[in-house]
């Protein structure tokens, strides 16, 4: 057997041939893992199952954010516009 | 909308090359930023957050498992703009990295959810959770300890100490789900960890569901 094979074949037996259910994949790659940005940037799309089931494991809500610029930049300077709207208003009354 | 740099994965000891696509279906690069070395993908717009794209995220950081000693996985999602955003992140958190990739050395992740028997998880459970200590202070220092600890897993934790490198745990106490705790192991233990521990839950009448082995996702942030 080659080297190569022989490495194939130990690299399936250290993680093996496991049923990786998509609760335990949802808690594990949106709840854990290194956060390296300030922002992190996810899109929403028909994650209704995900969803039902996130409630279940008390998954991170955060990780799914409907309705967000996906920018972080813009996501600033609208929250710095509603800031100046408010003051405004405030200012007004 | 211009491209965006997904990190996938920090990563040490590597023993090939990269296999496989990113969850995008896009190439995936090791590239040294700040002393480190990480797995990186180039996507046209950041990842939708699809029960697809998650499996595919997951499997792909499986597959990193398979060719690096060390793994230290990202959070989906993780991108930047530029590789030099991605440098600056992560130049102050070098050592910190590096301390977690030592830990997750050769090591995988396992999961186990514990559950209360019947309706609501017991208040004995959750009464041994929270000792009393002495004073005030030593209370609540207690308390913020326990907090996290999953009410009635001790006989678990006991069955399988000798294989348990590490320990993150979350209480949950919502329904039937007492909590979950992520144990990290050694590489080719999961086997031995996963006969011991049933005997355990069923000596100790405790309904579990355990899961792995998995790349070392709990232990990737020095905490959470």
């Amino acid at each position: 057997m080659s080297p190569r094979r022989k490495a194939a074949t130990k690299a399936v037996q250290v993680l093996g041939d496991e049923d990786a259910t998509l609760l335990d994949i949802v808690d594990n790659v949106l709840t854990k893992g290194v956060v390296l940005s300030g922002d992190l940037t996810i899109g929403l799309a028909h994650v209704d199952l995900v969803y039902a089931r996130l409630s279940l494991l008390l998954c991170a809500a955060d990780r799914v954010m409907p309705g967000e610029d996906p920018e972080p930049m813009r996501r600033q300077h609208d929250r710095h516009r509603a800031r100046m709207r408010r003051r405004r208003a405030s200012a007004r009354v | 909308m211009s491209e965006r740099v997904c990190v996938y994965a920090v990563v040490s000891g590597a023993a090939g090359p990269l296999r496989g696509e990113g969850a995008a279906g896009e190439r995936l690069r090791r590239v040294r930023l700040a002393g480190l070395d990480l797995v990186i993908g180039v996507v046209p717009r950041p990842p939708r957050a699809t029960t697809v794209a998650l499996k595919r995220y997951d499997a792909a950081v499986r597959r990193l498992m398979e060719t690096h000693g060390s793994v230290l996985p990202a959070r989906f999602g993780t991108c930047v703009a530029t590789l030099d955003e991605l440098a600056a992140t992560i130049r102050d958190r070098r050592e910190a990295l590096r301390r977690a990739l030592r830990l997750v050395r050769h090591r995988v992740q396992m999961t186990v959810r514990v559950f209360a028997r019947s309706g609501r998880v017991p208040a004995r459970f959750i009464a041994e959770a929270y000792p009393r200590g002495t004073a005030p202070g030593r209370d609540y220092l207690l308390r913020r300890a326990s907090e996290s600890q999953v009410p009635g897993a001790e006989p678990l934790r006991t069955a399988v100490r000798k294989y348990v490198r590490a320990e993150r745990s979350v209480r949950q106490e919502r329904g039937r789900l007492a909590g979950s705790i992520y144990h990290l192991i050694p590489r080719g233990a999961a086997p031995a960890y996963r006969v011991a521990l049933q005997h355990a839950a069923v000596a100790a009448n405790l309904t579990v569901v355990v899961s792995g082995p998995w790349p070392p996702y709990a232990f990737a942030d020095g905490g959470w």
